[in-house]
């Protein structure tokens, strides 16, 4: 109407709403469902569609067993900006916003709305790492080494969430150090057995690498704590040589039981040993 | 068909997987698609293989498609799911025995694998996986998993952040404070 009029200088934004962007929906699976009348709000006119997409979706709107319906606002600012506004309905936290200056090349516009609007609102409705399940998300981290894990903790607070999860400690442990998982959990949580097998590992990595430079470890460190348990230990502690079996078997016999038969396994003075030919019987 | 209904149970010989996987069943994604796919080949998903054991061949091969009813399943991912069984089919089976899975985990994809799930859109790449795992497909799963782990590796946050287009809900005080508390895995003794 009376901006159309006035578009000499560049592109008309309602041009540009009309004749770029919802084409450039339509063309990415976005269905209009509902259109309104250009609002005169003072002095701005406001278009507004509604659209659904119907796939790829985030697994929490198939919960919902529902589309979601995307609100797109274009907002004429002067003749000189466009500001486009899509809003996820029920959902104030998904929205998308892009400002575009209506001086610019039209292909340069397109481009734009394609790259930094229409990819990023499907991205909003699609399905993303995020949405996987727990167990993906503990398999992927489970398989990455341990320095990318601790990169992915400081992504974002979900992630942070995840890795801190001992369950994904247990696993990760089971993986990469089977001997401690085998010792079981002795009052502490899996993240801390992790951190003292790793730990471990690293001292005897260095130890091991010193020795193959013909360097006894205890002179290279000899400020290292007096003794952490190098090797983990898999059965009872290492019983001391025994000594020599006695020569007696009864003095292998407990001192009680010695005392409560006290002929059993003493020479009996009384009695003689059988002798063939015993004196006595001669 | 009848006799070949007689081999459904656990048969691992190799022509008898064959002979069957000549045998096509249809599966039907969430978004209502129906695509074939051989037995043999359907059967590596778990999931797949419980209900044709449980139905008969038969009844599965003549009648109805089986119903994938999961929402990660659709067209596109499940179209890309048999893509993946049929070239794996008649892949020796995996033990699963603990010993074996420290390898298979730095185990590199092979060429095929990388190509297969190397998409452009990580939706479908993200519904592959979760169909996969919908469906019990272990093999497919792993592929997908080391797929990520391949492209986060050796990543800083802030282009792990960009690649999977996570937001990041941290202040600069708080990714700060998680560092600090992660400087054990970088520590010296």
């Amino acid at each position: 109407m009376e901006l159309r009029k006035m578009s000499s200088d560049g592109q008309n934004p309602l041009h540009i709403y009309k004749e770029t962007l919802i084409p450039l929906l339509e063309e990415n699976g976005f269905e209009v469902i509902s259109s309104s009348e250009d609002i005169c709000d003072h002095n701005r006119y406001i278009t507004r569609h509604r659209f659904v997409r119907q796939t790829p979706l985030r697994p929490d709107y198939w919960q919902k067993n529902e589309c979601p319906v995307v609100e797109v606002v274009g907002i004429p600012m002067g003749h000189h900006f466009l500001i486009i506004h899509a809003i996820v309905c029920h959902s104030a936290e998904d929205c998308v916003k892009i400002k575009i200056k209506t001086k610019e090349d039209i292909v340069c516009i397109r481009r734009k709305l394609m790259d930094e609007f229409v990819v990023k609102l499907i991205e909003l409705l699609s399905i993303s790492i995020n949405d996987l399940p727990l167990e993906l998300k503990f398999k992927i981290l489970s398989l990455l080494p341990i320095e990318s894990l601790f990169k992915m903790s400081s992504v974002s607070s979900l992630w942070r969430a995840i890795t801190l999860d001992d369950q994904l400690w247990r696993i990760l442990v089971r993986q990469h150090f089977p001997v401690f998982y085998s010792r079981g959990l002795n009052g502490e949580d899996w993240k801390s057995v992790y951190k003292e097998a790793f730990r471990n590992r690293k001292l005897l990595e260095r130890r091991k690498s010193w020795a193959s430079r013909g360097l006894p470890s205890s002179l290279i460190f000899p400020a290292l704590p007096p003794s952490p348990p190098l090797l983990p230990i898999m059965g009872p502690p290492f019983l001391p040589m025994l000594p020599p079996p006695p020569p007696f078997f009864r003095d292998l016999v407990p001192e009680e039981v010695r005392n409560a038969f006290p002929n059993i396994h003493r020479p009996n003075p009384m009695s003689r040993p059988f002798m063939f030919g015993n004196p006595d019987l001669i | 068909m009848a006799d070949n209904a007689d081999h459904i149970d656990g048969d691992d010989n190799e022509d008898v997987r064959a002979q069957q996987n000549l045998i096509k069943i249809k599966l039907k994604s969430s978004e209502g698609g129906i695509y074939e796919c051989g037995l043999t080949a359907a059967k590596m998903s778990d999931l797949v293989k419980n209900m044709v054991e449980s139905l008969g061949t038969d009844a599965v091969v003549t009648t109805e498609p089986i119903i994938l009813g999961n929402e990660a399943v659709t067209d596109a991912a499940l179209k890309k799911i048999i893509e993946w069984v049929e070239f794996h089919w008649d892949d020796p089976p995996v033990d699963h025995d603990f010993e074996d899975e420290k390898d298979r985990r730095n185990e590199e994809l092979s060429h095929w694998d990388k190509q297969f799930i190397d998409v452009d859109d990580q939706a479908l790449l993200f519904d592959v996986i979760a169909a996969a795992n919908y469906m019990d497909i272990k093999g497919l799963v792993e592929v997908g998993a080391k797929h990520i782990c391949s492209k986060i590796r050796g990543k800083s946050c802030q282009e792990v952040r960009e690649m999977l287009k996570i937001t990041n809900d941290f202040t600069a005080e708080e990714e700060d404070a998680i560092h600090k508390e992660n400087a054990w895995i970088y520590a010296k003794d």
